[in-house]
C-alpha cells in the first residue's frame, strides 16, 4: 500500500478545487440557516449567495457522481474516457510546491478556523482600528429634519443616527430631553478614558470587509469593573454634555439604565 | 529542400500495462529525408515539453531499426539536425497515459534560424500531406479531429515556443481568411460523430473548398488527432499525428491561393486514384518501455474518504460547538478570520457566477463564436470587449474565470486583459452605486469610468504588442489553453462539470490566499495612518491607492465605502481609489496569478498604477 499512499498525495490535491468550493458552500449554508450569515455579507446579498452556493454545491456533487461512475467500464472495449478528469497535474518545482502547500495551509487553516470557532462579528478591536470615536458618519440623521421630529422618532434612533448628530452639533441644549434606546456592543473610549466607552455598531454596505464603525460615547464611571468590551448591551438614557474629564468627546450618553443583551440578529447596520 | 512525412502510428501494445510499444510507420515518397523525431516522456501540464520528463519512463529508447538514433538521458532522437518532427508524450504516472505524435515545423535552436516555410509551400506540397494512415486497431474507438496551427514570421506569435502553436490559430488576424479550423476537414470513412471504428481507418484531409486563401508569411500545420480509450489503462492515451511536415525553403514563387486550392484538390484526387492509401511504408518501430504505472487510488474509495470526512468534520463542528467559546481567540485574529471569510463568502457567489460564465464560453458557445463575432481591427476589438462588461453585471473576481475562458477559446492575453480591467468599471451596477454615491457632480463618474475605459485599453495595447503572448500566461494555463482535447471529448454537461472542477481548482486556492491577505493586511494597518495623509493633492492619491489596494472591496460597492472619505479627501484621490481598487487590488493579485505570470502581474500593476496616478492627479490639477 505505500505506493498506493504516495500516489494518493497527487491524486487528492485534484479535489482541492472541489473541496474548497463545498467547504465554503456548506459553511455559507450553515451559516445562512443558523442566520450568521448577515454577520458576513449584507442581508441584501443573502439570496444571491445562497442561490451560487446550491448552484457550486451541485456542480461539486456532480463531479462526484462523474468520478464514481467512470470507474465503471462501458461496454467490452474499456473505460470511457476520462483523462479529461485527469489532467490537472500536481505542481512541480519548488517554488510551485512551496505555493502550492501556502496555499493548501490558508486553505485548510480557514475550513478549520471556519468549522471549528464559532462565527463572529467583527470586534471592538477592529472598531478601534478604524476609529470608531473619530469615523466620518454618513447615511445617519440629519440635523435639519432632527429639529422637527418627534419623540417618537427619536426613540427608533440608532447608533448612526446618534453618531450623525453628535457630529452635527455639540449643543446640549439639542438634546435636552431627547430619549435615547441604543443596542451595540462595547468598544473602549480611544483615549484608554475609564468613564467613557463608546457604544458601536458597524456600517455594513456588502460585507464585513468595507465595515465603518460607527460610535456615542457612553459616560459610565468605571466601566470596566462590570462590562467587558465587545460585551452587547441595550442602554437608555439621554445626552447631556460629558462629565468625564478625561475623554474628548463633549457630548455622552448618560444611561439611566443599562443591561446585557445577546448578539442582534442583525448586528450590523446597513 | 527537404521534408518529412511521418504516420506515427500508435501501437496498441499499451493494452499490455507496462509496456508501450511505439510503431511509427513513415510514409515516404521518393526524394524525401526522413527524420524520426524524439521520443521523450512529459507528463502533461508540464511546464515546457520535455522540461520535464516523466520519471516513470526514465528509460524510454528508440528501438533499432530507426535511423541514426541518438540516445541521450533517456531521450532518443535521430538525425543530425533532428527537427522535432515525431513526438511521442507518455503521459504517464498516475493520471493518464498519453502519447501523441508531432509535426513541427520548427527546427531545434530556432530561435534564431527561423524556417521559412510558406503557407503556399504547404499548399503546393498539399499532396504529401496526405493520407493520413491509421491502421487497424482492434479494440478502441477513436475520435479523429484536424487543427490547423499557425505561426507567423513576423514572431508575433510563439516564436520562442517550439510547443505553443496549437491552438492559438484562431487569433491570428492576418489568417482570418482561411476561416481556421472549420476548414480543414477530415475526409474518409469518418462517421459523423468522428468516430474511426476499425478496421476503417484510413483518413485523409484536404482543405475545404471554400474561399479559403493563405498569408504567404504564416506557417501552417495541419494535424489529425486521434483520441482513444485504452484498455486496462487507467486513463486515456491520445495520440496526436500529423501527416506531413514540410520543412525548407519554397523553391517556387508563391501562387495565388485559390490556383493552390484547386491543385490540391487536384492533386489530391490524384493521389488517391493512385492508390496512395498503400504508400510505401518503412516501418521504423520505436519501442519504448515504460515502467510500471500504478493504478491511481479507486475513486469511490476517494469518494468514501471526502463524505467521511465531511461527516467527521459536522461532528468536530458540533463538539467544537459545545466545548469551543465564542472568544476564544484574541480579537484581532478572530477578526482577521471574519474578514477573511466574509470577502470569500461575498467574493464566491461573484466567482461562481464567472465560472459559469465561462463555461458557457468554452462548452456551449460554438466554437469560433466569439472571434468570429468580435471586430478584426484591433482598437475596435478591444472597444468591443471593454463594453462587453456592461453585459456581465459581476465585479472584478468574477471576471477573471470569464476572461480565462476567452482567452481558452483563442482570445489574446492582451484582449483578454481589456475585458477584465474594462469590465468591473463599465458595469451597470458599479456605474448605478457611483451616481447614488457622488452623483454627477465633481465628475468622479465621468474620470471613472473614462479613466477605467482608457486604461483598460492602454492595457490591452501594451500587450497586445507584445511579441509573444502566450508567454505572458502561466505556464499551466497556456498549456490549458494549448491541449486541444480540453472540452473536446464527452456530452457538454460532463465537460462542464469538468471545466468548473478545473475553474475552482485554479481560482479557489487563490481567492483562499487573496481573501486571507486582504485580512491579514486590513487588521494590521490601521486605517488613520492613510488617512492622516489628508488632503495633500500628491500624497493623498497615493495613500488612496493603498487604500484601495488593500481593503479590497468590489468595484461594484466600492463609491459607498469611500463615500465618508469624501469630505477629507480631493477628487482626485476619489477617482484613484475609485479606478486602482476596482483594477486591482490584493485579492485580485491572487486571482491574476492563476492566470497571468507574476512579472506580468506585477508590469499590469505599475501600469495601472502609474496611470491611475497620473489620472488623479490630473483631476486634482482641475480641481
Amino acid at each position: 500500500m505505500p505506493e498506493n499512499a504516495r500516489a494518493l498525495l497527487p491524486h487528492l490535491y485534484r479535489f482541492r478545487g472541489v473541496a474548497l468550493t463545498a467547504a465554503i458552500t456548506i459553511a455559507t449554508l450553515w451559516f445562512a440557516v443558523s442566520g450568521r450569515l448577515v454577520y458576513f455579507v449584507n442581508p441584501a446579498y443573502v439570496a444571491f449567495t445562497i442561490v451560487m452556493g446550491v448552484i457550486a454545491l451541485a456542480f461539486c456533487v456532480a463531479w462526484a457522481v462523474v468520478l464514481i461512475r467512470r470507474e465503471r467500464p462501458r461496454g467490452r472495449h474499456g473505460q470511457v474516457h476520462d483523462h479529461e478528469l485527469e489532467d490537472d497535474a500536481a505542481p512541480r518545482g519548488v517554488p510551485a510546491r512551496i505555493g502550492a502547500a501556502v496555499a493548501g495551509l490558508i486553505g485548510l487553516g480557514m475550513v478549520v478556523g471556519m468549522i471549528v470557532l464559532p462565527p463572529a462579528t467583527l470586534s471592538s478591536a477592529t472598531a478601534i482600528q478604524r476609529d470608531v470615536a473619530a469615523a466620518t458618519v454618513t447615511g445617519g440623521a440629519d440635523l435639519g429634519s432632527a429639529r422637527k421630529a418627534s419623540t417618537a422618532v427619536f426613540a427608533r434612533f440608532t447608533v448612526r443616527d446618534w453618531a450623525s448628530l453628535l457630529a452635527q452639533t455639540s449643543d446640549p441644549s439639542f438634546y435636552d430631553g431627547k430619549p435615547v434606546d441604543l443596542t451595540g456592543f462595547v468598544s473602549p473610549d480611544p483615549s484608554g478614558s475609564d468613564d467613557v466607552f463608546y457604544l458601536s455598531r458597524f456600517v455594513v454596505t456588502c460585507c464585513a470587509v468595507d465595515a465603518q464603525p460607527v460610535g456615542v460615547p457612553v459616560y459610565q464611571p468605571g466601566w470596566q469593573g462590570t462590562l467587558k468590551a465587545n460585551q452587547w448591551v441595550r442602554v437608555t438614557g439621554g445626552f447631556t454634555a460629558n462629565q468625564s474629564t478625561d475623554s474628548d468627546a463633549p457630548i455622552a450618553l448618560t444611561p439611566t439604565r443599562l443591561i446585557r443583551t445577546d448578539v442582534p440578529t442583525q448586528p450590523y447596520l446597513y | 529542400m527537404k521534408y518529412k512525412t511521418a504516420a506515427l502510428d500508435s501501437g496498441c501494445a499499451v493494452a499490455t500495462g507496462n509496456q508501450f510499444e511505439a510503431d511509427c510507420r513513415v510514409d515516404l515518397l521518393e526524394t524525401e529525408v526522413v527524420e524520426i523525431g524524439q521520443l521523450f516522456a512529459s507528463r502533461s501540464g508540464a511546464e515546457g515539453f520535455g522540461e520535464d520528463v516523466c520519471p516513470h519512463v526514465s528509460n524510454c529508447r528508440l528501438s533499432e531499426g530507426s535511423i541514426g538514433a541518438h540516445h541521450h538521458e533517456g531521450r532518443s532522437w535521430v538525425g543530425p539536425e533532428s527537427c522535432c518532427n515525431a513526438l511521442i508524450e507518455l503521459d504517464c504516472g498516475l493520471e493518464s497515459l498519453r502519447r501523441f505524435g508531432e509535426h513541427q515545423l520548427t527546427v531545434p535552436n530556432d530561435y534564431e534560424l527561423k524556417p521559412a516555410i510558406q503557407p503556399d509551400f504547404v499548399l503546393h506540397n498539399a499532396d504529401q500531406l496526405s493520407p493520413f494512415r491509421l491502421e487497424e486497431r482492434s479494440s478502441v474507438s477513436e475520435r479523429v479531429t484536424t487543427e490547423l496551427v499557425s505561426e507567423a514570421r513576423d514572431r508575433r506569435t510563439h516564436a520562442l515556443d517550439r510547443n505553443a502553436s496549437a491552438t492559438k490559430f484562431c487569433q491570428q488576424a492576418r489568417l482570418d481568411q482561411l476561416s481556421p479550423c472549420d476548414d480543414i476537414r477530415v475526409s474518409g470513412r469518418l462517421a459523423k460523430d468522428r468516430l474511426v471504428l476499425p478496421p476503417a481507418s484510413l483518413v485523409s484531409f484536404e482543405p475545404a473548398a471554400s474561399g479559403s486563401s493563405v498569408q504567404t508569411d504564416e506557417t501552417i500545420n495541419v494535424r489529425i488527432r486521434v483520441d482513444r480509450t485504452v484498455k486496462q489503462i487507467h486513463g486515456h492515451a491520445s495520440i496526436i499525428a500529423a501527416p506531413a511536415v514540410l520543412v525548407g525553403r519554397p523553391s517556387r514563387a508563391p501562387a495565388h491561393s485559390s490556383d493552390g486550392q484547386s491543385r490540391i484538390a487536384k492533386r489530391q484526387r490524384v493521389r488517391e486514384a493512385a492508390g496512395c492509401d498503400t504508400p510505401g511504408v518503412i516501418p521504423s518501430a520505436g519501442l519504448v518501455e515504460a515502467l510500471p504505472v500504478r493504478q491511481p487510488p479507486r475513486n469511490a474509495i476517494l469518494a468514501g474518504v471526502a463524505i467521511g470526512t465531511l461527516a467527521v468534520l459536522a461532528v468536530v463542528r458540533v463538539v467544537a460547538g459545545v466545548l469551543v467559546p465564542s472568544g476564544t481567540l484574541p480579537d484581532r485574529v478572530q477578526d482577521a478570520l471574519t474578514l477573511a471569510m466574509s470577502v470569500l463568502i461575498e467574493s464566491l457567489p461573484f466567482v461562481v457566477l464567472g465560472i459559469l460564465v465561462s463555461i458557457a464560453v468554452r462548452v456551449w458557445l460554438p466554437e469560433g463564436l466569439v472571434l468570429r463575432v468580435l471586430p478584426r481591427s484591433p482598437w475596435m476589438r478591444r472597444l468591443v470587449l471593454s463594453v462587453l462588461g456592461m453585459l456581465l453585471p459581476v465585479c472584478e473576481c468574477g471576471n477573471v474565470p470569464v476572461a480565462r475562458g476567452l482567452i481558452a477559446r483563442g482570445l489574446t492575453a492582451g484582449d483578454s486583459m481589456t475585458f477584465l480591467f474594462a469590465a468591473p468599471l463599465l458595469n451597470p451596477i458599479t456605474i448605478i452605486t457611483t451616481v447614488q454615491a457622488f452623483g454627477l457632480s465633481d465628475g468622479v463618474l465621468v474620470a471613472r469610468i473614462a479613466g477605467g475605459f482608457a486604461i483598460a485599453n492602454l492595457l490591452g495595447w501594451l500587450f497586445g504588442r507584445h511579441p509573444d503572448p502566450e508567454s505572458l500566461l502561466t505556464a499551466r494555463f497556456a498549456a490549458e489553453c494549448r491541449l486541444p482535447e480540453h472540452g473536446e471529448h464527452g456530452s457538454p454537461w460532463r465537460r462542464s462539470v469538468q471545466l468548473f472542477a478545473t475553474e475552482s481548482a485554479s481560482l479557489l486556492p487563490a481567492l483562499f490566499v487573496g481573501a486571507a491577505g486582504a485580512a491579514l493586511v486590513q487588521t494590521l494597518v490601521p486605517r488613520s495612518v492613510l488617512v492622516g495623509l489628508g488632503s495633500d493633492p500628491v500624497w493623498s492619491v497615493l495613500a488612496m491607492i493603498v487604500l484601495s489596494f488593500v481593503i479590497s472591496v468590489c468595484s461594484t460597492v466600492d463609491a459607498f465605502f469611500i463615500l465618508p472619505f469624501a469630505a477629507t479627501f480631493l477628487p482626485g484621490s476619489i477617482v484613484a481609489f475609485l479606478i486602482f481598487g476596482a483594477l486591482i487590488d490584493v485579492r485580485m493579485i491572487a486571482l491574476l496569478r492563476t492566470t497571468f505570470r507574476s512579472r506580468t502581474v506585477l508590469q499590469v500593476l505599475l501600469v495601472i498604477l502609474l496611470a491611475t496616478a497620473a489620472l488623479a492627479w490630473g483631476v486634482n490639477l482641475l480641481a
